[in-house]
């Protein structure tokens, strides 16, 4: 998030969540559905009210209901569309308590099932819930969902509070009602939660027993079926994969800007690869290699839930701290860049880009949410693994296509990318 | 939990004390005090054995290259730490890997603080985080599966090493 000038500041204004129409379809009918709208724009009410606007996030509307019910619905907007992970999280914040989603049981000892989400910033904390969830008119029944800040998950234990950056359970920490995971896995955690837990850190899912006013919380296993899952992979139909079609925002900025998310890989006349070459992807931590510079990047990403060009380059100045492009690189003049990504399959697609001055971009458009030519640095990145962040930007103006693990398309099986 | 957090504000200075003196207040300390809970980057040598502990490690390796060791911690789950010391005996950068982020309190040491208000301050996204400081530079990185970080300090890089090219 970028914090709002103070002149553009909206006054405090009251939270209104939009009632639910019943928007639930039983049926399956495919063809006629439409895609998903995705947007860029300032983000959600809470977050505005905060005096911050977010800058490229890509959000859309979901429906969360009670199981079997097309009446307690509630639309949930500013979800953010993020190809980095996997399974939808909404706010507790966010919900109006019109949906009465079911909680989601350890089966060894009844107890409901907490999850621990890290991100590079921070953490959050909730619960993990049954809903069904209509997303632009496909209904996935009994759909696993973290509900984030839960107040019926109590307290983080240490190990996911503790030692992982602040708590980031907020609409305004979120930057987004919700996040709504359709990267390439199906499954948050995967197979290895359902035999292990990890040996230290914070694990993905807890049960915790409450003794007097004390809670004790202990990491378990989660069966597939009950993991937060990736809802684009439980469609009835179109369930291999997913194609985000952005267009080309004017440089070096625009207020917002609008574009589809479409079901399925070459699985409709609509969904059609096209002529990108699909990468495999490392299927342990879904990355890819990208050569820049001469370098190599072994451990990059290609990922809608990032909001900006994010790798090492120390020939780039950054831009000067307090600035209004602190955090993002500042060169003299707007610099055309190249790169190759490959995937597994030795398979390999290349890449223009353009690295433009952040502090220019924020000055001259304070009022812009899309920079399509935004970058900023990952310093200390030359040490073992390293991380070619190809963000936001990277996915205007060029269709993207995600195979999720496990689902093919012709010959190629997931995960991979194409572009 | 408190008393771990009280071990972080004054985690610095017994962490100098041990780099400085030696085995036997090194010996002395662990007697008088419990063992700083949080080592990380900037501690000295012997401080990796309570990381080691503190981060459930099975396998410990060292391995000299010119200029510097690497002491690699790995778990049962396959999170791999690395920290690298100088010559003088201090973890001048440190690195991690893995399905979990391991305890940044360990890792980091004194310099969590650090991580968690760089993560406090406005920044956008969730999946990278980056702070280049003269005295520190850090980036955290989740993946769409697991997490890649990493951290060092620059007054402390042994001379002749490049931090690009640390293995």
């Amino acid at each position: 998030m970028r914090t709002l000038p103070f002149s553009l500041r909206p006054a405090l204004t009251v939270l209104v969540l939009a009632a639910c129409s019943g928007s639930g379809t039983g049926g399956q009918n495919a063809q006629a559905l439409p895609p998903l709208t995705v947007t860029v724009d300032r983000g959600p009410e809470a977050l505005t009210a905060s005096g911050q606007i977010a800058a490229n996030v890509l959000y859309a509307t979901v429906t969360i209901c009670t199981p079997g019910s097309t009446t307690q619905c509630q639309d949930v907007d500013h979800v953010q569309v993020d190809t980095g992970s996997t399974g939808l999280r909404l706010a507790h914040e966010a919900l109006s308590g019109t949906a009465v989603p079911t909680p989601v049981l350890d089966p060894r000892t009844g107890l409901p099932l907490f999850q621990c989400a890290v991100f590079a910033d921070g953490y959050t904390w909730g619960s993990v819930v049954s809903a069904d969830v209509v997303i632009a008119g496909r209904r996935i029944s009994g759909l696993s969902v973290g509900i984030i800040a839960d107040p019926a998950a109590g307290t983080a234990p240490d190990a996911c509070s503790g030692g992982n950056g602040p708590d980031e359970g907020t609409v305004a920490a979120l930057g987004a009602n919700g996040i709504l995971g359709v990267g390439v896995f199906l499954e948050d955690c995967g197979s290895f939660c359902t035999t292990d837990v990890p040996s230290g850190g914070a694990a993905p899912y807890y049960v915790c027993s409450t003794g007097g006013s004390t809670s004790s919380c202990t990491p378990t296993t989660v069966a597939l079926a009950s993991q937060i899952a990736n809802p684009l992979g439980l469609l009835a139909s179109d369930n291999n994969g997913l194609q985000l079609r952005l267009p080309a925002p004017s440089a070096p900025g625009a207020p917002t800007v609008s574009g589809t998310l479409l079901f399925g890989l070459g699985t409709s006349d609509a969904n059609q690869l096209g002529p990108a070459t699909l990468l495999v992807l490392n299927p342990g931590d879904g990355t890819l290699t990208t050569t820049y510079g001469g370098k190599s990047f072994n451990q990059s990403v290609i990922d809608s839930g990032s909001s900006a060009y994010f790798f090492p380059d120390p020939s780039i100045p950054a831009c000067p701290q307090g600035d209004p492009g602190d955090g993002f690189y500042c060169p003299t003049s707007a610099i055309p860049a190249s790169a190759t990504l490959a995937g597994g399959n030795g398979t390999q697609s290349s890449v223009s880009f353009t690295i433009a001055n952040a502090d220019a971009l924020f000055r001259e458009g304070s009022s812009d949410t899309t920079f399509p030519d935004l970058a900023g640095p990952l310093p200390g990145s030359g040490l073992t693994a390293q991380t070619f962040d190809w963000g936001l930007p990277f996915h205007f103006g060029r269709p993207v296509s995600v195979l999720f693990e496990r689902r093919s398309l012709g010959t190629t099986t997931g995960p991979a990318m194409g572009f | 939990m408190l008393t771990a957090k009280a071990c972080e504000r004054n985690g610095v200075a017994p962490v100098r004390q041990l780099a400085t003196r030696g085995a036997a207040l090194l010996v002395l300390l662990a007697v008088l005090h419990p063992p700083p809970a949080r080592a990380g980057l900037g501690a000295a040598r012997e401080d990796l054995l309570h990381d080691a502990a503190a981060l459930q490690t099975t396998r410990v390796t060292i391995t000299s290259r010119e200029g510097y060791d690497v002491h690699e911690m790995i778990s049962a789950d396959g999170t791999t730490v690395r920290a690298y010391v100088e010559p003088g005996g201090r973890v001048f950068a440190v690195t991690w890997s893995g399905r979990v982020q391991p305890d940044l309190r360990v890792v980091l040491g004194p310099y969590y603080a650090r991580f968690l208000e760089a993560a406090r301050a406005p920044h956008l996204g969730h999946h990278v985080l980056s702070l280049n400081a003269p005295d520190l530079v850090l980036s955290v990185v989740k993946l769409p599966r697991g997490f890649a970080g990493r951290a060092h300090l620059p007054s402390l890089v042994p001379a002749g090493t490049a931090v690009d090219t640390l293995r």
